[in-house]
């Protein structure tokens, strides 16, 4: 029995930190319960050795992490370390079993085996607002129920240009946050609070790929980074706020790791160069066993090997794993499983809908409004399915009348100046649950535009969308056809399901 | 040379009123219209007729789509050949999206009897990638005075991907021949075929201007060696050549 070979095929994967490693696959035929894995969350400061292949089984899937860096030591490297006050380090938000995320059932499990003590629930952003009262599991359901985070950003932010287009209302606020005196609008470092998925941390070659020099979609050239002279692609954070890993890891440590000291430059390379070498995909389903079997070719790999390319192509598509899965083999419901991925890819690849409203998609880039056509417009980056465009938009799942109806998120009524033009669908008064990249832009245009996250090692990481407001992968099918009104079929839907679970 | 440049205009004079009595031009604002053909199809109704404006397009194509929820401004030269998607076509033609919503423009027509307009790609992928252009040779000497002209839509600053690439040309051509550049931008009017005549916004001259210098001064030119000039009197509007009006001219000077 090998180890582990990441490159292999059918080799064996190791649960690191506990009794049990499995040969061949981590579902073996048949099985359908994954064995437990006690060591799932790692915690800060722990002395744990990260191997070149990490695998962690979920709900479906198996998803595995590739470490292509050097070996590290958890037990100094400083995205492991706890960096400031409240005990976090940045694995604490970005675990490998939820595919360099974090997902709500983990935060469950957390809240469950520490009391809320871990420090995941730190007051500071784990909780709906700092002043709530520690340890009740109702200050931090947000992050129990959604996985959200709070983001408290200044606003005004410094990043605005002039005067903002916007003037922002709070008109709902059930974590109290932003009417806050101390920590809302109206405090003395007036704080709009909005509250986030963590993103992956994997796959970063992709992300941080500047396909061209423009943003297509705001006619200026894509940002500089100051500090490195180099454009940057825009779609690291959900907001573009931040746009390299520095930058971020920087930020990260101040505003949620409550690090008081800067870190050194030794140690945001560290940092740097980690998590620029992770690779992360789903690698097994629960039905299958191994995504690169079969004639598929699936898997981790296909994302080490693959290049940051636009896939909206028949010749060169976005996610072209599952081609033998069309005629597939196995026993009956292997068939079933595999033929059902295949088609859910063909209905990503190819089923035109028409796409409408969307700001910074329908808009001013020639589009039109609106456009007849596929899942991979959106999704154009081979491999990881972002947009490369950058790639924020308005896709309305944060903002009315096509966000969930909820009342546990923030609502804010956003007013465009009569001296801007107003957002090209939804006008001059927007209600959102988070104004997006109009926090850092000012800009009416941009209310409610989040960017695009990519789409590997999903089933891990429930929920979806920035604000977690599609509890899983059915879900997201179901906004989307909701949306954009594609009349999928049951069939098509669960076909889409299994394909994004797939990935 | 003022001897030839007025030559110059007398002759683009002549040869637009000839153009304008041969050749019918419509200017007029009116709501899109969406045919669902295999590949949808954009037309616009005016005057009792309807025109086709294109196919469904994306940010590399020639046409750019208008959108439904806003009006659009129509300006083109009535073509001679048969019917598109149940449209007369159009030539020479500039489609601007009115920054105002209007929810009135919401028509999505059936297919009916009508095929997709012929266009490179259908609704789904293309084929495969087109291959790269070549990268532009870089500009030799003899260097010589040289104008890159951007082209606005109506009420618009945005610059398309088309008016990036001149962008970028003009600065190849500036650091080559290390120019200074000058640049020149106006506030277009149109004479709509209803005899009324629209005047773009208040100041949108100067935030032409000043959003090229900014783009200019990001990718590395020398803020000292560039001046503008913004003309905020619209351009007078003659209902034939109204789009190349609204414009940008960067001037290089070596």
């Amino acid at each position: 029995m090998r180890m582990f070979d990441p490159r292999g095929r059918g080799g064996a994967l190791l649960l690191l930190g506990s009794a049990f490693v499995f040969s061949g696959t981590l579902f073996s035929a048949g099985a359908r319960q994954a064995a437990p894995t006690p060591d799932r969350w790692w915690s800060p400061g722990e002395q744990r050795e990260w191997p070149e292949l990490l695998s962690y089984p979920n709900d479906t899937s198996v998803v595995s992490i590739l470490r292509t860096s050097k070996p590290i030591d958890v037990g100094t490297h400083p995205f492991f370390q706890p960096l400031g006050e409240n005990g976090r380090a940045c694995v604490t938000c970005h675990q490998p079993a939820d595919g360099m995320s974090l997902s709500a059932a983990t935060a469950q499990r957390q809240w469950a085996a520490t009391g809320g003590k871990d420090p995941l629930f730190a007051m500071t952003d784990g909780a709906n607002c700092a002043n709530l009262k520690p340890e009740d599991p109702r200050s931090h359901s947000l992050l129990l129920e959604r996985g959200l985070i709070r983001i408290p950003l200044p606003w005004p932010s410094k990043s605005i240009k002039g005067e903002p287009e916007i003037k922002i209302e709070v008109v709902r606020d059930p974590t109290g946050c932003n009417l806050d005196k101390t920590y809302g609008m109206n405090s003395a470092s007036p704080t709009i609070s909005v509250f986030r998925r963590p993103r992956p941390v994997a796959n970063l070659r992709y992300i941080l790929t500047v396909p061209n020099l423009f943003n297509i979609k705001t006619g200026y050239p894509v940002t500089l980074d100051a500090a490195s002279g180099k454009r940057t692609s825009m779609n690291l954070m959900s907001d573009a706020r931040l746009l390299t890993l520095k930058s971020q890891a920087e930020d990260a440590a101040s505003v949620h790791l409550g690090a008081t000291r800067k870190m050194t430059q030794a140690q945001l390379g560290q940092i740097e160069e980690f998590t620029s070498g992770l690779y992360m995909a789903a690698t097994e389903n629960r039905r299958v066993g191994r995504l690169d079997a079969a004639g598929a070719t699936a898997g981790v790999q296909s994302i080490l090997e693959g290049k940051p390319l636009l896939g909206d192509f028949i010749e060169r598509r976005v996610f072209p794993y599952f081609e033998a899965w069309k005629s597939p083999e196995g026993t009956k419901q292997e068939k079933a499983f595999r033929a059902s991925v295949a088609r859910g890819e063909e209905i990503f690849m190819m089923r035109p809908f028409y796409i409408r409203d969307v700001t910074h998609l329908n808009t001013i880039i020639g589009m039109g409004n609106p456009i007849k056509r596929t899942c991979a417009t959106c999704h154009n980056m081979q491999h990881v399915g972002i947009d490369g465009a950058p790639g924020w938009m308005d896709l309305g799942t944060n903002t009315l009348p096509w966000a969930e109806r909820t009342d546990d998120l923030p609502l804010f009524k956003v007013t465009c100046s009569p001296k801007a033009a107003p957002h090209p669908y939804l006008g001059r008064v927007i209600h959102t649950t988070d104004p997006g990249r109009a926090l850092i832009t000012g800009k009416c245009v941009d209310v409610g535009a989040i960017t695009l996250q990519q789409m590997r090692g999903l089933a891990a990481r429930a929920p979806y969308f920035a604000n977690g407001s599609a509890r899983d992968l059915r879900a997201v099918v179901d906004f989307y056809d909701r949306r954009f009104e594609m009349k999928l079929t049951e069939q098509e839907k669960e076909d889409l399901t299994n394909f994004m679970g797939a990935l | 040379m003022r001897w030839g440049r007025a030559v110059l205009l007398a002759a683009l004079s002549v040869s637009q009123a000839a153009y304008a009595q041969s050749a019918k031009r419509v200017s007029f604002v009116a709501c899109p219209v969406l045919r669902d053909t295999h590949l949808p199809c954009w037309l616009a109704d005016w005057n009792g007729e309807t025109y086709y404006l294109g196919p469904q397009g994306d940010s590399a194509a020639s046409f750019y789509s208008p959108q439904l929820k806003h009006r659009a401004l129509i300006e083109a030269t009535v073509g001679k050949g048969p019917r598109v998607c149940g449209g007369v076509p159009l030539e020479n033609l500039s489609v601007s999206v009115m920054p105002e919503i209007d929810l009135s423009c919401s028509t999505i027509l059936p297919a009916g009897e009508y095929e997709s307009p012929v266009s490179p790609r259908g609704p789904g992928p293309a084929v495969r990638p087109h291959a790269p252009a070549p990268r532009p040779p870089e500009p030799q000497a003899p260097f010589v005075e040289k104008q890159f002209v951007l082209g606005f839509e109506f009420d618009s600053i945005f610059l398309a991907r088309r008016n990036t690439n001149r962008l970028e040309e003009a600065l190849r051509y500036a650091r080559a021949s290390n120019g200074r550049i000058r640049i020149e931008t106006t506030r277009g009017a149109s004479l709509l075929s209803d005899g009324t005549t629209i005047v773009e916004r208040d100041a949108i001259a100067t935030d032409r201007a000043e959003r090229i210098v900014e783009i200019l001064v990001d990718l590395g030119a020398d803020r000292e060696r560039i001046e503008h000039l913004a003309s905020e009197t619209p351009m007078p509007a003659n209902g034939i050549d109204d789009p190349s009006r609204r414009r940008a001219v960067i001037t290089v000077t070596p």
